[in-house]
């Protein structure tokens, strides 16, 4: 998350909850609608704004860069909440996140699979991610390691005991959703299985492995080469491709004709690349 | 306008050619569905 933040200064960390991931090293700002997160802060950290993704309260492109973990498969309006967080920034945008479609290759898809369903159901694919990003997206899945310190499920993927305590499956929201008698079978089945060997002839092999790469993923996106402006219709957007290096370097954007109403603005040049409209 | 595009290879020195941005985004979600289609 912090390399995908680059040499930001201003970081809006958006459904920021207690904090955890947030970098101390630069001006951040928090933001978390839940009254009970925001007074889990650490005292050491600035303190939330109130407020959701969907109704950024802040101006146009005002960060340098935005992050947020574990926060979209909370939101009421994804499309929204995205074009917001896009809104107030001018750099990378960096979620990290769950790919719905590789939760269910975790073992624990074998025990609970009404949570890793209900846990599918809510985070966005990332397809649905890049689409409401715009700009230029990546998703790149990231190592979870064996001693991960987050609790949220795959973190446990070599230590299945933990998933035996309420204390720990408290910290999945995921859980809560679903019947008590779906949590008593899980816990039935998975105590036994590892009472009886079942477990670990199958996947003990992840008791050592140094990481698992599950369905943990980072979206990173980068605004594209015209920025945030919306598409308009009677606008035709296009991008020259300049047959070798430019013999010269005018500052952009430029409009043409010059005065008067415009019919062509060159906007931005990346390499041999010309972006306009 | 599309005299206009003339004025790309004079303010940057050297020929340009110039696509609609449509083209290449269609292009490039081709190309991206055709990478991950695979994986299913």
């Amino acid at each position: 998350v912090h390399a995908a933040l680059g040499d930001a200064r201003a970081v809006l960390n958006v459904g920021a909850g207690t904090g955890s991931y947030e970098p101390p090293d630069r001006e951040v700002t928090a933001v978390e609608p839940s009254a009970t997160m925001r007074d889990r802060r650490s005292p050491a950290l600035p303190p939330a704004i109130d407020a959701y993704a969907e109704q950024l309260p802040f101006p146009d492109r005002v960060f340098d860069a935005a992050m947020g973990t574990f926060t979209l498969h909370q939101w009421a309006d994804l499309a929204s909440g995205l074009a917001e967080v896009r809104r107030v920034t001018r750099g990378p945008v960096v979620f990290l996140t769950c790919d719905p479609a590789l939760l269910r290759t975790y073992w624990l898809y074998e025990y609970a699979p009404e949570v890793i369903e209900t846990e599918a159901s809510r985070y966005p694919s990332p397809s649905t991610l890049v689409a409401g990003l715009g700009g230029v997206t990546t998703v790149t899945p990231v190592p979870i390691p064996l001693d991960c310190t987050d609790g949220f499920n795959d973190a446990y993927y070599g230590r299945p005991e933990m998933l035996l305590e309420p204390a720990v499956r408290l910290a999945c929201s995921a859980w809560s959703f679903v019947e008590p008698t779906a949590v008593a079978r899980f816990e039935a089945h998975l105590a036994g299985d590892l009472a009886n060997g079942v477990w670990d002839a199958k996947h003990g092999h992840l008791r050592n492995q140094e990481y698992l790469v599950g369905s943990l993923v980072l979206v990173v996106s980068m605004p594209g080469p015209f920025g945030n402006r919306p598409v308009r219709p009677g606008i035709v957007r296009f991008v020259s491709v300049l047959s070798r290096r430019p013999r010269s370097t005018p500052s952009m954007p430029i409009t043409l004709p010059s005065t008067g109403k415009w019919l062509m603005k060159i906007l931005a040049r990346e390499g041999r690349y010309v972006f306009g409209a | 306008v599309i005299g206009y595009l003339g004025q790309i290879d004079r303010l940057f020195g050297v020929p340009a050619t110039t696509r609609s941005w449509n083209t290449i985004s269609a292009i490039a979600k081709v190309l991206d569905d055709g990478a991950t289609s695979p994986r299913g």
